[in-house]
């Protein structure tokens, strides 16, 4: 067994900050919306966005796992290369796993027990139901990966360069955003660019992909140079 | 388990004159297997290394012999040849060290060797 | 053969000189002694050697290559370090069986026998364990791993006196089997000093001293007796401590001729003890000792 395998199962041991807990804020999430779809049954039914709790969990899954054990396997002797490549495995396997679990919930939403009997759409939300089963499944795949990475790059920059790494990142982010937004409001650029997103969201999803490269390579770069 | 005296000196000296004075005081016969590095290793709590050290040092030294594949013996002769070495560290050790003490107190050469004979008598 | 090479390895943190300037090597299959206080150094320079921290200056190679991300260097390397991170939410059960994915030569048999000896539960959660429990653990792993270089930073604290004593039995009887170097990191050196085939010292980030523990045992020792003559007796000599009471005095010496000059003491008459080696250890690293540069 080569030692990039070793950490995969490293992080198959953690279960809880893999799957039980993101799938454990999931099901709370569907819980209260079911229940407030059954109960109170108002008469647009319950559309909402709690699927993406999910989402936005593997972001925190990024930044715990890091923590979790990077300390632990580089305390093994492993290459750092080796716990890059090995948490790359997992994430892939484990957000594939996610993947399929949310399309089969998409399906029987959509399908097998129509919005679950009390007009709640809580996985299979309308704007994607024009995409089939493949792209679905890229979509998901894709954004859960995505949202791991963006978690993972932030924990290196953390372990990099400490406090004062995440103050300027931080720092830095928010004074883009704040030109980027100054620019856009006196361009009226508001309304254009959220006109094009509401024709192009499709699009959206496949150019997390490139974002998802740079935070890899970006965190990648940055554990080269991590100590413990 | 037993323990070596810290006395200042190299373990794998003090190891070897344990062996030494098992088979002056017949413990261990002449032909006869003495313990592995790795037992006297156990028994002593140190390290193998030194214990080989010590032992080896009775192999140079003619007292012990490698059987291959089987282990160290005692040798043959053995036993006259380590008390004759332990006679001339007797001068070494003991009379040059009362000496230098009685002279110290004032005991008389006389008086010294009345004290010796005395000693021996009462063993 | 040295399996480890040391060049002017430095550290500096902040302007901190952590590590300054050390050169050694160890050899293959000897147990060392990483000896000095609390934040002399020894761990950081474990850190750097097993690529875990990066150096500020000098070199060093592992088994004739340098250590980072090295796989052929670190697969052979295990280091056990009291201050070792595991996973929250890992049990004994999962930190062990991921050791054993993680280090070629791992016995897990021997990993067994030795969860038994520890009497450790397998299924608490890590963050549940006793101090000792903990340091249980990581000498289990290290002992297991069976790598042919293994470092052991106080790998005792919390275990009572018969759990350590039971640490260095195993310790021993496995090297015996099982020769690999070895490097404890500890200041209980009275407790580690038999097991120890070579020393090194370091002290305020410095090596201080590099030498064979036996050749050691030897070099020092204290003359007592007349104050007269045992300052006759010292003169010239390196002395580590100096005591004196009325006419009397004791003092300890550091000598490499240190048979010889303990039987010219005898013949003069003057008292001889021995220096264990914590003692010798604890004044070799007093800041009151400054003529560190007659051992070498």
């Amino acid at each position: 067994m080569t030692r990039v395998h070793g950490v995969v199962k490293i992080h198959l041991k953690d279960k809880w900050t893999w799957i039980y807990i993101p799938w454990m804020i999931l099901l709370s999430s569907f819980s209260i919306n079911f229940l407030i779809a059954a109960l109170a049954a108002p008469e647009a039914g319950v559309k909402t966005g709690g699927v993406l709790s999910i989402f936005i969990y593997m972001m925190v899954t990024g930044i715990i796992t890091m923590y979790n054990t990077f300390p632990f396997a580089l305390g093994m002797s492993v290459r750092r290369t080796d716990y890059f490549k090995g948490t790359f495995l997992a994430a892939l396997l484990i957000n594939a796993l996610t993947t399929v679990v949310l399309l089969a919930l998409f399906l029987i939403e959509e399908k097998v027990i129509p919005e679950w009997g009390v007009s709640l759409q809580f996985f299979s939300l309308a704007f994607l139901r024009s995409f089939n089963l493949l792209e679905l499944f890229g979509i998901f795949f894709l954004l859960l990966l995505n949202m791991f990475y963006a978690g993972f790059a932030i924990s290196c920059l953390q372990r990099r360069f400490g406090r004062t790494g995440m103050f300027v990142f931080f720092g830095g982010l928010l004074a883009a955003g704040s030109i980027a937004s100054y620019f856009l409001t006196a361009n009226n650029g508001w309304m254009t660019l959220f006109g094009w997103l509401a024709e192009h969201y499709d699009l959206l999803f496949w150019w997390s992909l490139p974002l998802t490269l740079l935070y890899m390579v970006l965190s990648y770069l940055m554990m080269r140079r991590t100590t413990v | 388990m037993a323990t070596l005296m810290d006395d200042g000196r190299p373990i794998f000296i003090q190891i070897a004159e344990r062996i030494e004075d098992d088979i002056i005081q017949g413990g261990l016969a002449e032909e006869e297997q003495v313990l592995s590095t790795n037992q006297v290793a156990a028994f002593y709590s140190i390290n193998p290394a030194t214990a080989a050290k010590g032992v080896n040092l009775l192999v140079d030294e003619g007292i012990l012999y490698k059987k291959r594949g089987i282990g160290m013996f005692v040798a043959e002769g053995a036993r006259g040849k380590l008390v004759e070495k332990r006679k001339e560290q007797f001068y070494e050790q003991y009379i040059v060290t009362m000496v230098k003490e009685a002279e110290k107190l004032g005991i008389t050469g006389d008086q010294l060797t009345e004290m010796i004979r005395r000693g021996a008598e009462q063993s | 053969m040295s399996i480890v090479e040391v060049r002017n390895l430095t550290k500096t943190y902040d302007n901190i000189h952590a590590v300054q300037d050390v050169s050694f090597s160890l050899e293959e299959g000897k147990i060392y002694g990483l000896l000095g206080r609390n934040g002399a150094g020894k761990t950081t320079i474990m850190h750097i050697i097993t690529a875990q921290l990066f150096q500020s200056s000098g070199d060093l190679l592992v088994f004739g290559q340098r250590p980072y991300e090295n796989e052929a260097v670190l697969s052979q390397v295990c280091f056990i370090k009291e201050s070792q991170k595991y996973p929250d939410v890992f049990k004994i059960r999962d930190v062990l069986e991921s050791a054993s994915n993680l280090f070629p030569n791992w016995d897990n048999e021997y990993a067994l026998s030795l969860v038994e000896d520890f009497r450790l539960p397998m299924n608490r959660w890590m963050k549940k364990l006793s101090r000792g429990m903990l340091s249980a653990v990581g000498v289990i792993i290290g002992l297991a791993s069976r790598a042919p270089l293994t470092f052991f930073d106080e790998p005792y604290l919390g275990l009572d006196a018969a759990t350590r004593t039971l640490f260095y039995d195993r310790l021993r009887e496995d090297y015996s089997e099982h020769p690999r170097t070895i490097v404890l990191s500890t200041h209980l050196i009275d407790e580690v000093s038999p097991l120890l085939e070579h020393v090194l010292l370091i002290d305020g980030g410095k090596l201080v001293l590099n030498e064979d523990a036996d050749t050691l045992r030897g070099m020092a020792y204290t003359v007592s007796g007349a104050a007269k003559e045992v300052a006759a007796f010292t003169e010239g000599k390196d002395v580590l401590e100096r005591q004196s009471m009325g006419g009397l005095s004791a003092v300890t010496v550091l000598s490499p001729n240190g048979a010889m000059e303990r039987r010219e003491a005898a013949e003069l008459g003057l008292e001889l003890s021995a220096v264990p080696l914590q003692q010798l250890m604890v004044r070799l690293t007093d800041p009151q000792y400054m003529n560190k540069a007659v051992i070498s």
